[in-house]
């Protein structure tokens, strides 16, 4: 390795590292820019040489980003989802607590398959049209949103980035995997997280029958726009959640799964239409594709393979390792390994955004097994595995610990801000911060009378 | 030839401090499309402007970004429309204002006062470069009446 100037490989990159990672959590330059900036120093500081730079990029988790945004982008033109939003509505005779659990309970199962993102971008505008029709405040409707997109993304590897990182970098976890394996409490997670929101604002709730008519009124048909487009959606996102569940134990990639999917969605869509209008067409659908996210895995990936090949990450790994020294069964460094790393990952999460935090975690941990395993501590696939449903359970719910901890917190407090009701950083936090623990606190349990006992 | 040749001196306009009530009346009496806002001294505070009265009678996410465009499934009648502007009726006017606008001063070149009303598709308010009070007002119709001469 030629790094610049003679300097210690470890340094320069332990350097650019915390560098970069401080100024991505300093939120005054778009993060993508800073995570690509990052991966450039690695490569001109001589830490990587191009190629090494593209083997740290995983393309399993670029493309399958890539895919579901793209068949999100085309799905959400027929209006599917604000009529399941505005049926849902009504299906609660539009009093105002039950719109907020039907809300949160569509949020939580959209958010499961598809972005968090992209979840509360198409339910937060309804719920402000619906608590403005029925005169009363948004925050609580706004803030069960947030909680329960991070809540819900838990549940499948493709609901939040920490799970997609998961799913494409560890072998042997798959799709079906996260379904059985971290699915199951999310239900619970759900219920007890209402407890305390019906308790502070839900019970107080009350709108006139004048206002719960106007969304009666509310034509939730009227919202599908283009029927064709609907059943082509519909298809294809079946298609996709089929090959998630039949075709990952297959062999069959995420990514492929996911792209594949996006390139059939993307043919039907543009069937019948002209050359010109196709290309039009086409370019809008990848004009919303979220290319900051997707640069800012890029540029992630080359940062973090930068640590891993200078060995840093051995570094970390070995103080992980140290945590486990009064142990003496591979049982009992399974159990030290999952609740440590998922407590930190909790409280890490809801204080820096969770993909860096996780892109960084996945290699140190792989190292700490390897390390475990030198020392004839082996642990054994299923311990293993019980360390990544801790790491996934920690990721995900630590997001909802503050309103920097994940990027839908931020789209829905950017949302109140331009309806003339910001949501305060610190009054978030004071609301959301408990509960994040409590819902951690209820994964803890599971993970341990499941898989620790 | 400039501004100040074809402008209309001593325009209407709203104080700041009116209510918004007042200014919808002078967009509707006279059929003005905006009217300029000023404070006490004369000063140009903004432009009320007939989008921002139509823009108080929908529901905000209508015209949020990364709203909902065309609420297709929401069926209002004028009750709601007036119910939507009840509250707002009787705040200040300077709320209101549109304070991204083209003005011109009393010496502007023509081309560049035609460029104004091109660009911005209203009335431009003329505003004296040193004190920035609002001294008249140049409409599209003035450049025709030129024309026609």
């Amino acid at each position: 390795m030629d790094v610049i100037f003679g300097m210690d490989p470890v340094w320069i990159t332990g350097i650019i590292f915390v560098l970069t990672y401080a100024v991505i959590m300093t939120e005054k330059f778009n993060r993508a820019v800073v995570a690509l900036l990052g991966g450039g120093f690695m490569v001109l500081a001589g830490i990587h040489n191009q190629e090494t730079a593209l083997e740290g990029i995983d393309w399993n988790t670029i493309g399958l980003l890539t895919g579901m945004m793209t068949i999100v982008a085309i799905t959400r033109k027929c209006g599917v989802f604000q009529f399941l939003a505005i049926w849902s509505a009504k299906k609660v005779k539009a009093r105002p607590w039950g719109i907020l659990v039907m809300l949160s309970l569509v949020t939580a199962v959209l958010s499961a398959f598809l972005d968090n993102v992209t979840t509360v971008l198409l339910i937060a505008p309804v719920s402000l049209l619906i608590t403005e029709e029925l005169e009363i405040p948004p925050y609580p409707f706004l803030f069960a949103q947030i909680l329960f997109s991070n809540i819900g993304g838990t549940a499948t590897l493709i609901g939040d980035p920490p799970n997609i990182l998961i799913g494409s970098l560890v072998k042997g976890i798959d799709f079906n995997g996260f379904l059985m394996h971290v699915a199951p409490i999310v239900p619970l997670i759900f219920l007890v997280t209402l407890g305390p929101i019906y308790l502070l604002w839900g019970r107080k709730m009350k709108a006139s029958e004048e206002a719960m008519q106007r969304v009666m009124d509310f034509r939730e048909l009227e919202a599908i726009n283009d029927v064709a487009l609907l059943k082509k959606s519909m298809f294809v996102l079946t298609l996709v959640l089929l090959g998630f569940i039949f075709g990952h134990p297959a062999g069959l990639e995420p990514a492929t799964i996911a792209m594949s999917g996006a390139a059939l969605l993307l043919f039907l869509d543009n069937l019948g239409h002209s050359p010109e209008d196709q290309s039009e067409r086409v370019h809008n659908t990848f004009g919303e594709v979220e290319w900051v996210t997707i640069f800012f895995f890029i540029g992630l990936f080359v940062v973090v393979g930068g640590l891993e090949r200078v060995g840093a990450l051995e570094h970390l790994a070995s103080k992980v390792v140290k945590l486990t020294d009064g142990a003496e069964t591979t049982a009992e460094i399974t159990t030290i390994l999952s609740l440590a790393v998922m407590w930190v990952s909790a409280i890490a999460s809801a204080v820096v955004d969770n993909i860096p935090f996780v892109a960084t975690m996945i290699p140190t941990i792989k190292t700490t097994f390897v390390q475990l395993a030198a020392s004839g501590n082996e642990l054994s696939l299923e311990q293993q595995k019980t360390v990544w449903w801790s790491l996934s359970l920690g990721a995900c719910l630590g997001g909802n610990g503050s309103l920097v901890g994940a990027s839908a917190n931020l789209i829905v407090a950017g949302f109140a801000e331009r309806a003339g009701s910001p949501i305060r950083f610190l009054t978030f936090l004071k609301h959301a911060f408990p509960l994040m623990l409590m819902s951690v606190a209820i994964a803890t349990g599971y993970i341990y009378f499941r898989y620790l006992t | 030839m400039t501004c100040a040749e074809i402008m209309t001196p001593d325009p209407i306009t709203v104080l700041e401090n009116e209510p918004l009530e007042n200014a919808v009346a002078i967009l509707r009496d006279n059929r003005y499309r905006s009217v300029p806002v000023v404070d006490s001294q004369g000063k140009m505070v903004g432009q009320f402007e007939i989008h921002a009265l139509l823009r108080l009678l929908v529901p905000k996410v209508a015209t949020m970004r990364f709203g909902i465009p065309r609420l297709p499934f929401v069926t209002d009648d004028t009750d709601d429309l007036k119910r939507r502007l009840s509250d707002q009726y009787t705040k200040p006017v300077k709320r209101f204002v549109e304070t991204e606008y083209i003005i011109v001063h009393p010496d502007t070149p023509l081309t560049r006062v035609v460029l104004g009303l091109y660009h911005y598709h209203d009335n431009l308010p003329v505003v004296d470069s040193e004190s920035g009070r609002l001294v008249g007002i140049v409409s599209y119709w003035d450049i025709v009446e030129r024309l026609l001469d």
